[in-house]
């Protein structure tokens, strides 16, 4: 699968915001010893996109998050620039143009939020710039409080506010919503779109599917350090996505009986919750088996679907959903979701 | 330096929270020198060959100062800084992770020094503490002093070095600091030692810092040579241990 680069994408462009891409990574490779883990890895992210790299644990999200935050050095080959900055060789100035949260990184113990915010403002010689951002993140009023006072939520929303202390262009995220509940995953995925609409580049990495496909203009999927699939949620979901499913209550499949199979359709294991699965394509198939049902005088209720998810894709890409070709695989038992 | 500047101050918020080595290098000594002054006085001893108890235990608990925040306060900010990825956070920003290191050592030395003004203070004011009868020999003291704190931070730094996790570094500062403290004369006079105790504390380091400064400020017998020269290798080995297997992740 060759990576398609559809640098001319962004989901979220400001005209304003500098012409090229803020980050611009080609064919990076990083090996420890004789461990490669990033394998000749090349994207871009234009300013006001949100990028995604997903990929299971040891896939290499975090060595490339690294060296183009300049946190690594063995950057063995292949070259990174940051709004044509070298984040290793300009470490300083890079810094400067970049926030960073880093999902293992706690904050320093004992601290006040307001102490941390002064740290961060007197680093990136903004003075003052806290106040709208704990504003923005319902933080205003902990700047007294403690980091260990604060929830799960209200720490990683800090994260969020202190990366975008100082005039950055790209803000990286590591796992942000790892550990967060839903209301304050929703939460922090408003500020990310707000980041994204202010022209900063966002750079993230997610366990997560939904999210990914809910924020990212482009997703690159890595697998062993290698990126085996880059571009939009959408399209990654319809080429790698699997068919659509196509349920039909018990009674009702009685009542058609092998029709479906007679347009071509793949019967899957029948599910455990009363109804019978077709591999099929979406809308065509769907509407043939709804003309059958409704001919055969059934209610056109008893006909539901389930359209591929960008984690199908990702499953399928990454290798887990091994047996895709086999539609008896259990992988297809997910009616019920 | 503006920029370090700010960052000692938030250093020094963080370490004004952190109760044991406030109290172990403010409260502590004061309060042992308070129950030893309050028992024995500082009247001359023959047991102390002919010195005051509180004379004799000010230099003595001047090591135990600055070992506290050296051995334990030091290392241990540092481990936990590396382990929870605190240093990761600041190499990310554009001021580095070494700044916070040397802010916390900043921060910790100055708390020894507030540590020694208190126990000077101290026991000038209840017990009549003698001071250093000449201006050498108070610049003496001062310089046997700030030896025996950067011997005590090397030592620190190598702890913090070579433990593998916070949790190693707790274990194995305490397991370092208490001999170092109670085999020395820092807290019990090295002079009420018996024959094998006292061949036991020559192999603690910190016995020829107590012997130095006790040297510098009351002009007790000691082999001045002998405790530079092991101090000052000790510094140069644990500085360069420390600065080679130092790791930041």
């Amino acid at each position: 699968m060759t990576p398609k680069q559809s640098g001319a994408f962004a989901r979220r462009q400001t005209p304003t915001a500098g012409d090229g891409p803020v980050v611009r990574v080609e064919r990076l490779s990083v090996a420890y010893g004789s461990l490669v883990a990033v394998r000749d890895v090349s994207f871009e992210v234009g300013p006001g996109e949100i990028f995604g790299l997903v990929g299971p644990n040891g896939a290499g999200k975090t060595s490339i998050t690294e060296s183009v935050g300049g946190l690594r050095s063995p950057v063995r080959s292949g070259s990174i620039s940051v709004c044509g900055l070298d984040p290793h060789r300009d470490r300083r100035a890079v810094s400067r143009l970049i926030g960073m949260q880093l999902q293992e990184s706690q904050f320093p113990s004992r601290t006040r939020v307001g102490e941390l915010c002064d740290l961060y403002e007197a680093i990136y010689s903004e003075p003052g710039a806290s106040a709208r951002l704990l504003e923005t993140f319902g933080l205003a009023d902990r700047r007294r409080s403690l980091i260990t006072e604060l929830s799960g939520g209200m720490r990683q929303r800090l994260a969020l506010a202190l990366a975008q202390i100082g005039d950055v262009r790209l803000v990286i995220l590591d796992e942000l919503t790892t550990g967060l509940d839903p209301e304050h995953r929703r939460g922090t995925w408003h500020a990310v779109l707000d980041l994204a609409e202010r022209g900063v580049a966002v750079l993230l990495t997610s366990h997560s599917m939904d999210e990914v496909a809910a924020l990212c203009g482009r997703v690159g999927v890595l697998r062993d350090g290698e990126l085996i699939a880059l571009d939009t949620p959408a399209r990654l979901t319809a080429a790698h996505g699997g068919p659509t499913i196509i349920s039909v209550g018990f009674d009702a499949a009685a009542g058609i009986g092998q029709l479906p199979e007679a347009l071509g359709l793949t019967r899957l294991s029948s599910g455990t919750n009363g109804q019978v699965d077709y591999a099929a394509r979406f809308p065509t198939d769907y509407d043939r088996v709804v003309q059958q049902v409704v001919t055969a005088g059934l209610p056109a209720s008893a006909v539901t679907r389930r359209l591929p998810t960008l984690e199908d894709a990702y499953l399928g890409l990454v290798g887990i959903g091994t047996d895709r070709t086999a539609p008896e695989n259990h992988a297809f038992e997910k009616g019920g979701d | 330096m503006g920029l370090l500047w700010q960052v000692v101050r938030f250093e020094a918020r963080r370490m004004m929270r952190n109760f044991a080595p406030v109290f172990f290098a403010l409260a502590f000594p004061v309060l042992m020198l308070c129950m030893f002054g309050g028992i024995y006085g500082n009247k001359p001893s023959s047991q102390l060959d002919g010195r005051g108890t509180v004379d004799l235990s000010v230099p003595a608990y001047l090591v135990l100062v600055v070992s506290v925040t050296g051995l334990m306060s030091f290392p241990l900010g540092l481990a936990e800084y590396r382990d929870r990825k605190v240093l990761k956070r600041f190499r990310a920003t554009p001021l580095g992770a070494p700044a916070m290191l040397i802010a916390q050592g900043l921060v910790n030395i100055a708390l020894s020094l507030l540590g020694a003004v208190l126990l000077i203070v101290a026991g000038r004011l209840f017990f009549g503490l003698h001071l250093p009868n000449s201006t050498g020999a108070a610049v003496a003291a001062a310089g046997a002093l700030v030896l025996a704190t950067l011997v005590m931070y090397a030592l620190g730094g190598v702890i913090a070095a070579v433990a593998p996790s916070e949790r190693a570094a707790t274990a194995v500062a305490n397991l370092v600091y208490f001999p170092m403290i109670f085999l020395s004369g820092a807290t019990i006079p090295l002079q009420i030692f018996p024959s094998t105790m006292k061949k036991i504390s020559d192999g603690v380091p910190a016995t020829y810092a107590v012997k130095l400064l006790q040297h510098a400020w009351l002009d007790s017998p000691t082999n001045v040579a002998l405790d530079v020269g092991v101090l000052a290798g000790l510094l140069i080995l644990a500085a360069t241990a420390a600065a080679r297997l130092f790791r930041w992740e």
